[in-house]
């Protein structure tokens, strides 16, 4: 990508979305949630799922405190099928850790999965971090982010059908396009996928399950698939691998428009001064003030 | 600009919550439940600093204050990250 005259130019290849408003969180006390989840494992057969998102981390200082990315879930109940994204850049105790975690709890600590992806070491190349301190924070420019500030990830899963071991799920990271690479000393996979049980509630700013981690932090271009509807757009757009789901949706640096579509829309929150998603079906409840901002991915 | 404060448990019908971003079943408790946090835009610091007798904190001296003992939440995934 180039800047010329003001204007970003991403490659004769990719077209950007038009994008003027990202949703806005304080990382204080406000966030935003769902009536329904999207997320879940199903009867048969192992279900492709993700979670793509632009996001600015906002802090200029190292918390103890995660900044959560998206949860699903039921209020301050983590033991039925909780599942959150978050980024750490130390642990409660002050413990560095520059790592985001992803963890579905899905029926009590006996049946879940934890992944890990440490910012720097083999993910350096990535990310940008270069050490265990080296924080994503707004203002280190060392983090590999897009013209506007944002890092584009991409939460991309296999999930295990309901009944079946959590090991046998795949879930990867992808940062800007490009796959991180797991830190296996943390994994955690065991137990069976549970069906979902109840409507929970998808999260953004905030781990509703855990009641914990506010998020001081812009998200903008939501885009979330279920077990049918990735297996479409990916026919739809060509895509056959898991790479090609990473290269479309990080579209060289930019959002790219997935296109208002209603086999996939109703899971598609671009925070356009709405919290409606383009399906028009399920918005976001803003709680606590959180809002929008022009200063968007 | 966005500011915030806390007050004790018992104060909370004393709120005018037309005042403040949160909703009185929405606000941030903190970890012993004894004072919530609010939210308000400039105009009304001074009437909760008579309130409370604390000045308001901007956005930056929150985010602080939300990283303390009294208000940083311990959770089961913490425990696991240790």
């Amino acid at each position: 990508m180039i800047t010329v005259f003001g204007r970003n130019y991403y490659g004769s290849s990719y077209v950007c979305v038009p994008n003027g408003y990202a949703a806005t969180f304080d990382g204080v006390n406000d966030y935003a949630n769902t009536t329904i989840g999207l997320l879940e494992s199903v009867t048969g057969s192992i279900s492709k799922q993700w979670v793509s998102f632009w996001i600015k981390d906002l802090d200029t200082t190292a918390q103890n405190a995660g900044e959560t990315m998206f949860s699903q879930g039921f209020g301050s109940n983590s033991s039925s099928n909780a599942w959150y994204l978050a980024y750490n850049t130390r642990a409660s105790n002050g413990t560095n850790l520059n790592a985001i975690t992803f963890q579905w709890q899905s029926n009590g600590t006996g049946n879940r999965v934890i992944k890990r992806w440490d910012l720097f070491g083999a993910n350096t190349p990535i990310t940008g971090a270069t050490s265990i301190t080296d924080f994503w924070l707004v203002n280190n420019s060392n983090i590999n982010v897009n013209i506007n500030g944002y890092v584009h990830l991409l939460l991309l899963m296999d999930i295990p059908p309901v009944g079946q071991p959590m090991s046998t799920g795949n879930y990867d990271l992808y940062w800007n396009g490009q796959k991180l690479t797991q830190n296996t000393t943390t994994n955690v996979e065991i137990g069976n996928a549970s069906a979902q049980v109840g409507t929970p509630s998808l999260t953004l700013g905030y781990n509703f399950p855990f009641n914990t981690a506010f998020s001081n932090a812009r998200i903008d271009e939501l885009f979330i698939t279920n077990n049918s509807n990735s297996s479409i757009f990916m026919s739809v757009n060509g895509l056959t691998t898991d790479q090609d789901v990473a290269n479309h949706l990080y579209n060289g640096g930019c959002p790219v428009n997935v296109g208002n579509d209603g086999r996939w829309s109703g899971g598609n929150w671009r925070f356009e001064n709405s919290w409606t998603n383009e399906g028009g079906t399920l918005p976001f409840n803003p709680i606590n003030g959180a809002t929008f901002s022009t200063d968007r991915a | 600009m966005r500011y915030y404060t806390y007050l004790n448990a018992n104060e909370i019908d004393l709120v005018n919550w037309d005042w403040v971003y949160e909703s009185k079943d929405t606000v941030r408790w903190d970890n012993y439940n004894e004072h919530f946090i609010v939210s308000f835009n400039e105009e009304y610091c001074d009437e909760f600093e008579r309130f409370n007798g604390i000045p308001a904190m901007d956005h930056k001296v929150a985010l602080n204050f939300m990283n303390s003992e009294q208000w940083l939440k311990i959770s089961e995934d913490d425990s696991y990250i240790e």
